[in-house]
């Protein structure tokens, strides 16, 4: 009798294997007329921590949603370990987990019932086990005095924790994360992108980060992509991204206010 | 592309479509009733302990005022024992069921929507996907089974309560003044079980497409949180219009 597919799933769940590498390879998004990214090619290294930046709506969380099969590029493909990444398929092979922007916990759950959430939906340990796993992961995170709170009590930053707890429950191969320091403050921003360190080097997961923070660029990525108005302008590593020639890479890593402006100008007469 | 999206009958097939689907892809998980008894029994409690008061309540004044009507133009005429079976007949087929299923619509089928919807707004449904969580298995399914246990109950509960407001109108309201007996043997006389499966198959049928168009409605949601009261707002109203335009047809069906 063959294996089921849950079986498969959890069976496959419990094998880690953290070697993932990632391949876009000329992908265009675009929602009706608008196109938000277009033609895109990156090539992510298995353990790499690779931060892909751009300003707001410059199509960096959209490309990330494709890398999570969340949204099927219009052209081009997403190969995860060379499966498609928009098959649901390849996702039951290699178990990728996306800390959301704004975290995306269940609200009617505590934060104990979130973290618990995927072990449990996939039978993968006893109760017992499941329970001493969620209090370890909740105290590595200084999360433990928050266990059986529910999300609309914590703070940002918490709840960004909390995302980041929960995406470390479900034991992935690989992990996104979307904008993990935005809203924060500079502290809990730095802790933040320490945590996403120590997770890639305890577990040498292939981790993907959208950001527009310079500082958690440069701080743990290996390499960093700059994406402007849905084309990549440069991939490097973050020393060599900073001398890049491109005006448009320098203009967003070292942007300068000109109050001469003439738009700040008409902003004055209104 | 865009032309076709915007015609309305296309847009009509594509809605029948995507309830198609999601109805297709939650029967893959009809297991759930049994290897996830408490998400079906918490949809239970929700969908029919919770709404057993309003339906008894709305129950019993409608079986009242089919009786208060009936009594007026059946006194004139002087058939007033016909009143049993003119409250039995028209609640048993007709209101009860389509009364539970407007309910159901009103205060569950809302709910589910507004649930569905803000789940999908705030990316959860996003993070029940990338845990290799279908919504189908854990979201819809358990409803859609609490909808099939609960409908008959709830339309039979529905029905009896129709019959005891009407013969309690019929004893006590001056101009009728019926004695139980006449309305209780009058009813026995006029209504035979077929009436009331009848009515408990219309009551199943609208249960389970109020919870079907529900859940697609809160699921297909997109934009920011003004949208989540849209969607409850298109939710009930498809459901009412699916109620009366089904209830047509299947009365036809039945005759």
């Amino acid at each position: 009798m063959g294996e089921s597919k849950q079986a498969r799933l959890r069976r496959n769940i419990l094998h880690r294997d953290t070697d993932v590498r990632i391949d876009i390879e000329s992908v265009s998004v675009s929602f009706g007329e608008q196109s938000v990214v277009r033609d895109i090619n990156i090539a992510i290294e298995p353990g790499e921590i690779f931060v892909i930046m751009g300003a707001s709506g410059a199509g960096k969380s959209v490309l990330l949603k494709c890398i999570a099969g969340l949204l099927k590029p219009n052209l081009g493909i997403v190969k995860i370990n060379g499966m498609d990444a928009s098959e649901r398929e390849t996702h039951h092979e290699i178990n990728s987990t996306l800390v959301f922007q704004a975290g995306a916990l269940f609200n009617s759950l505590t934060v104990f019932d979130n973290l618990a959430f995927f072990p449990r939906e996939h039978k993968l340990y006893k109760e017992s086990e499941i329970k001493e796993k969620v209090l370890e992961t909740l105290r590595i995170l200084s999360l433990d005095h928050a266990a059986y709170k529910i999300p609309a009590e914590l703070s940002g930053g918490m709840r960004k924790r909390v995302a980041i707890a929960r995406a470390l429950m479900c034991e992935a191969d690989m992990i996104m994360y979307d904008e993990p320091t935005s809203e924060l403050d500079p502290i809990m921003a730095s802790t933040i992108s320490e945590i996403i360190a120590n997770v890639r080097n305890q577990f040498g997961l292939t981790s993907v980060v959208v950001s527009h923070d310079r500082d958690l660029a440069y701080g743990i990525a290996d390499r960093v992509a700059i994406i402007h108005k849905g084309e990549l302008l440069a991939v490097d590593s973050p020393e060599n991204i900073q001398k890049d020639p491109n005006p448009l890479v320098q203009d967003f890593l070292n942007p300068t206010i000109n109050i001469d402006d003439p738009r700040f100008k008409k902003l004055e007469t209104t | 592309m865009n032309l076709l999206l915007n015609n309305p009958i296309a847009n009509f097939f594509d809605k029948v479509g995507q309830h198609l689907l999601l109805l297709w892809n939650s029967l893959g998980y009809a297991h759930v009733i049994f290897t996830q008894p408490p998400r079906v029994i918490e949809q239970c409690y929700i969908m029919g302990y919770r709404s057993l008061p309003i339906i008894s309540i709305l129950s019993f004044f409608i079986g009242a005022v089919l009786a208060l009507q009936a009594g007026f133009v059946l006194s004139q005429l002087s058939v007033l024992e016909y009143i049993g079976s003119f409250v039995g007949l028209s609640s048993a087929r007709e209101l009860a069921p389509v009364m539970v299923a407007f309910l159901l619509a009103g205060r569950v089928g809302s709910a589910i929507t507004a649930e569905l919807a803000s789940m999908k707004v705030y990316s959860e449904i996003d993070a029940l996907h990338i845990m290799n969580v279908s919504p189908e298995k854990i979201l819809v399914m358990p409803r859609l089974w609490a909808a099939i246990v609960l409908m008959p109950f709830l339309s039979i509960i529905a029905i009896l309560v129709c019959w005891l407001g009407g013969a309690i109108i019929a004893e006590f309201i001056g101009f009728i003044q019926l004695s139980p007996q006449i309305y209780w043997r009058n009813l026995q006389d006029f209504i035979v079980w077929k009436d009331v499966a009848d009515g408990m198959v219309k009551a199943w049928v609208f249960g389970f497409a109020v919870v079907l168009i529900a859940c697609n409605q809160g699921l297909t949601t997109t934009g920011g949180p003004r949208e989540i009261g849209n969607s409850v707002t298109k939710s009930v109203v498809n459901s009412m219009i699916f109620i009366l335009f089904t209830n047509f047809f299947i009365t036809r069906a039945q005759m």
